[in-house]
């Protein structure tokens, strides 16, 4: 009987004995997350921000914050992937309503050059990221405009509701009815439940 | 009053989103509370669905100077010099008064609880030095690893088949990234529950209709997702397979399938 060696996934074990070592000050530990996720990251940041200035200075923040966090983590509970884009996305969104952004705001966004993951430092980690993105991107294609309009606008703009249906100058019921057939569509298309 | 299934669907989603108002917030976790395991498979379902987003975004990554600066604000700020001036202690005598026997007497106590405290400190730093020794030890075997899943994504010619979760798991998939060549392969599995201490899962290749195992593993947390490395693949010819699955099993894996299945994938 073959006995299959295991390849812990790179977000679990090994990424929670990352965050254990970047708790107790190790700064190489910091290094190597911060190439694991820099790609992810820096994509919803710059998702929600659209300056690249603004969010290379939010990256050095959030980082920051992870090095000073770290401890706070609960390695017997929390994901790290689901904690770092959690606090990534909250801080872009948190970042857009400060009184200074939206001034600066009023200039004209600068185009952001898009790379491929191919030119990602770790090939394994590029295949496999671009892969389940290929997947993601394309299950969101699937989804009918309309309601995936709201999910956009909901993750990447920190919008409520309330304040979709402000902006898009319709019924507060059609909003809640399009973020449900949306989510509920995508859950599905990624292999949730029916 | 109860929250019908629509209405929870509703919350649920917005929730996931953070797009609730603050009463639908604590309307809908109370509501989550109380849910039966249909409405939290929902929630779950939409949770996994909503962390997926940041997938959406175009990918793009910052200037190398940005990783830079934050090594340089995280490294330790530089230990002090020591003075060459031997009378600093002479100094620190004088200032805090250890002319007299009383308060010598009490910076000796003051000394001695330094020491005892200095030597738990020792201690604790040589579990930490031991601790860390173990995670290097750990990072190099997976190093290891990883350098087996380039041999494969890496070869010439590469086969992939995927495999979706069944009724019992349906969130779970799995895919076997395999290099015909070489007979070795990949094997990448989300979403599957962790096995229980007396089973395994079993990795079968059905081919002409019969299912010839090709392997045992065990998944000992719950994970998003899971690598193992398949080292002998010994079928080279696609077409000849007809399918992939995984069932499980008492541990160490059984002659023929017993157990319920959990992911198949077609090969063609």
């Amino acid at each position: 009987m073959v006995v299959l060696a295991v390849l812990k996934r790179l977000d679990t074990s090994i990424e929670k004995a990352l965050i254990a070592r970047i708790s107790d000050g190790d700064q190489q530990a910091l290094a190597v997350l911060y190439d694991q996720y820099v790609a992810l990251l820096y994509s919803v940041v710059i998702a929600i921000i659209k300056k690249r200035e603004e969010a290379e200075d939010l990256m050095q923040e959030i980082f920051l914050l992870i090095w000073k966090k770290a401890s706070t983590f609960d390695t017997s509970r929390d994901n790290v992937y689901a904690w770092l884009t959690t606090m990534a996305r909250n801080r872009a969104i948190d970042r857009t309503r400060s009184k200074a952004f939206r001034t600066a705001q009023q200039e004209v966004a600068e185009p952001i050059p898009e790379i491929t993951a191919s030119a990602m430092e770790n090939p394994l980690d590029a295949v496999i990221m671009q892969e389940r993105a290929d997947q993601v991107q394309e299950a969101m294609q699937q989804i009918p405009a309309a309601p995936r309009e709201v999910i956009l606008l909901a993750y990447f703009e920190g919008c409520s509701q309330s304040q979709m249906a402000e902006q898009l100058n319709l019924p507060l019921g059609t909003i809640k009815t399009r973020v449900r057939q949306g989510m509920k569509k995508f859950s599905e298309l990624l292999g949730g439940v029916r | 009053m109860a929250m019908d299934k629509e209405q929870f669907e509703e919350l649920c989603a917005a929730y996931v989103l953070e797009a609730l108002d603050e009463d639908d917030h604590r309307l809908f976790e109370a509501a989550l509370a109380e849910a039966d395991q249909a409405r939290r498979q929902v929630y779950t379902a939409m949770r996994t669905a909503a962390l997926h987003l940041p997938l959406t975004a175009e990918v793009h990554e910052p200037a190398s100077h940005v990783k830079d600066k934050i090594l340089q604000t995280v490294r330790p700020a530089a230990s002090p010099q020591k003075s060459e001036e031997g009378s600093i202690w002479d100094r620190l005598a004088v200032t805090i008064g250890l002319a007299t026997p009383r308060v010598a007497l009490s910076f000796s106590v003051v000394l001695d609880v330094v020491i005892v405290g200095l030597s738990y400190y020792a201690v604790s730093m040589r579990s930490a030095i031991q601790n860390q020794q173990q995670q290097l030890a750990e990072l190099q075997g997976e190093l290891v690893q990883k350098q087996a899943l380039l041999e494969v994504l890496t070869a010439p010619v590469i086969e992939m088949v995927m495999m979706n979760g069944l009724e019992v798991n349906p969130t779970g998939y799995g895919k076997i990234i395999w290099d015909p060549g070489q007979g070795i392969a990949i094997l990448q599995l989300a979403n599957l529950p962790p096995t229980p201490a007396d089973k395994d899962y079993q990795l079968w290749v059905i081919r002409a209709g019969t299912p010839i195992s090709a392997g045992v593993f065990a998944v000992r947390e719950t994970t998003e997702e899971s690598f193992f490395k398949i080292d002998d693949l010994a079928e080279t010819d696609k077409q000849l397979i007809d399918a992939f699955a995984i069932t499980i099993e008492p541990s160490g894996g059984v002659p023929q399938p017993t157990g319920d299945m959990y992911l198949l994938g077609h090969a063609l």
